[in-house]
């Protein structure tokens, strides 16, 4: 009789401190930083389990104007075997419009890409060539001296494709635009070249536009978005493949070193093209 | 013999009333506990344009356009009075000298806004369009705002421009990449590369970074676009035309 005179007494000493912790302790909220330990596999249970059943709906992937779902390989993430990158996560030119017009088109390299000069077999058209993800190709190797790149020489752009190879109509050619990055003047203007100097002095080069199809003129000033001329294969007596090289020039200052000089265009490009497929450009 | 009373069952008999009572306090918990954040404080859906990269570390660029580099007018002044012996002339008369290029595109009030020195060239044979064109004239295109400039002329098969500026874009801390770049500036010819569309030359003179590019016509034949000796001549008819202090 004395020991169930005890054991109510303990049951009801439990309850007061049960109670009391329910009422005045909170539960910490759940952490929701990243893993140090890397995601979970998706059997694992989750340690924070959402008290909510309505799962947050997952951000669209964003896809072109095909409807493909577009990626992007790293910055200075080159083909292999093709020169050193430059691993530099930095957006020279925040707030750069894609300098191809519509929302669809394949940066990566010419050179060592499907049918290129030291690239796997096949032609320029290979639909290897016209997928996702994008490569950078700033710094593959070439022997101009690019003091931004690893290795002192480099190439000084990236290569983009335009939305589809090659125009197999004549009415084709007008989804192959090239447009101006920035409001700005045109301050160069030969054959298949083309400088576009913007209003803080950075420059961007077009290469291998159609010269028979400039929608401008030296000198004239342009606005953000406003076309320019046509991406073809020009390359003087040689054609090329089907692209526009795009450089972007600006006034760096190394330590203590100043030069104006070719800088990676990779993640403003990318940065850029995620705006124009998502719609937040006049595409 | 043992007791009837004595086994961990007949213990446990007395033990219910608490076994029950914590039972009883724990559904209660559960069924009242609460989520410690609200609603509003759960985490939106990201942007997928932010989530991009996961891997490398982000580096901000500084804005542009903020940060100018000092220029050297001692430097200048020195310079203008040993050109102004050698041509009797001076930037006074900017633009009115035979052997200086007509400019176009430029008015007078933009280089004497300019905050940098305008480097041009001494050339006689310089058009504004390429020279087969119908109407080509002698000159140059100047395009020139206070702390930046471009010049634009054609020679016979070539395109030459001719930037200047003392505007940094983009401070980056030093690595291997100065210390060449240091090197290939102080060069006695300056830094001479070809390019996918020709040759150019960088040097830097009184602070500010001069950078000269030719295009020509026949990039693989064209002895202008593959060897030094014309761009570097270019470089050494440059004359300052205008340009002061502003600061």
């Amino acid at each position: 009789m004395k020991s169930m005179k005890l054991s109510y007494i303990l049951a009801a000493a439990v309850a007061v401190i049960a109670l009391f912790l329910l009422f005045f302790w909170e539960r910490p909220a759940p952490d929701r930083t990243p893993d140090p330990d890397g995601p979970h596999e998706p059997g694992d249970p989750d340690p924070n389990p959402d008290p909510d059943p309505t799962p947050d709906p997952d951000p669209a992937p964003p896809v072109d104007s095909a409807g493909i779902e577009v990626s992007f390989g790293d910055p200075g993430d080159l083909v292999e075997e093709s020169g050193t990158g430059l691993e530099l996560d930095l957006n020279f030119a925040p707030g750069m419009r894609f300098p191809v017009e519509r929302p669809r088109a394949f940066a990566n390299s010419q050179v060592y890409g499907v049918g290129g000069l030291h690239g796997p077999a096949g032609g320029q058209c290979d639909a290897r060539n016209y997928s996702y993800p994008w490569r950078d190709n700033f710094c593959e190797t070439r022997g101009y001296a690019t003091p931004m790149c690893p290795a002192g020489t480099g190439h000084q752009g990236q290569d983009i494709r335009p939305p589809h190879c090659p125009p197999a109509q004549p009415d084709d050619q007008r989804t192959f635009y090239a447009v101006a990055t920035f409001d700005g003047q045109i301050t160069g203007l030969h054959r298949h070249v083309m400088t576009l100097t913007d209003t803080v002095g950075r420059q961007y080069k077009y290469l291998h536009l159609d010269p028979n199809q400039y929608e401008v003129a030296l000198g004239d000033l342009v606005s953000r978005g406003q076309r320019l001329g046509v991406i073809s294969n020009y390359f003087g007596d040689t054609p090329t493949t089907y692209h526009l090289h795009f450089e972007m020039r600006q006034s760096v200052e190394l330590g203590g070193a100043y030069v104006m000089t070719p800088v990676s265009p990779y993640v403003a490009l990318r940065e850029a093209y995620l705006r124009l497929i998502e719609g937040d450009e006049d595409a | 013999m043992r007791e009837p009373n004595s086994g961990p069952l007949s213990r446990l008999k007395h033990l219910w009333p608490m076994i029950v009572g914590i039972a009883v306090i724990i559904v209660f918990a559960l069924a009242m506990s609460r989520p410690a954040h609200s609603q509003q404080e759960r985490p939106q859906a990201q942007n997928f344009s932010q989530s991009f990269p996961q891997n490398i570390q982000r580096v901000q660029a500084e804005t542009p356009d903020t940060r100018l580099r000092p220029i050297d007018w001692d430097a200048v002044e020195r310079d203008l009075a040993i050109q102004a012996r050698r041509n009797l002339s001076s930037t006074q008369a900017f633009a009115s000298q035979p052997n200086f290029l007509p400019v176009n595109g430029a008015s007078q009030e933009d280089v004497a806004a300019a905050r940098l020195p305008l480097l041009l060239p001494r050339i006689r044979l310089a058009y504004t369009s390429p020279p087969e064109f119908d109407g080509a004239e002698r000159g140059l295109f100047l395009f020139a705002r206070p702390n930046f400039y471009t010049a634009t002329f054609y020679v016979n098969g070539a395109m030459v421009e001719l930037m200047g500026t003392r505007v940094i874009h983009v401070r980056l801390p030093a690595t291997t990449q100065s210390q060449r770049v240091g090197v290939l500036l102080n060069s006695e010819n300056g830094f001479v590369t070809r390019t996918e569309s020709g040759i150019e030359m960088s040097f830097d003179r009184y602070g500010a970074s001069y950078t000269i590019t030719l295009s020509c016509d026949d990039m693989e034949g064209d002895p202008r676009c593959l060897e030094p000796d014309y761009i570097q001549s270019i470089a050494r008819s440059l004359e300052i035309r205008g340009g002061q202090s502003g600061e």
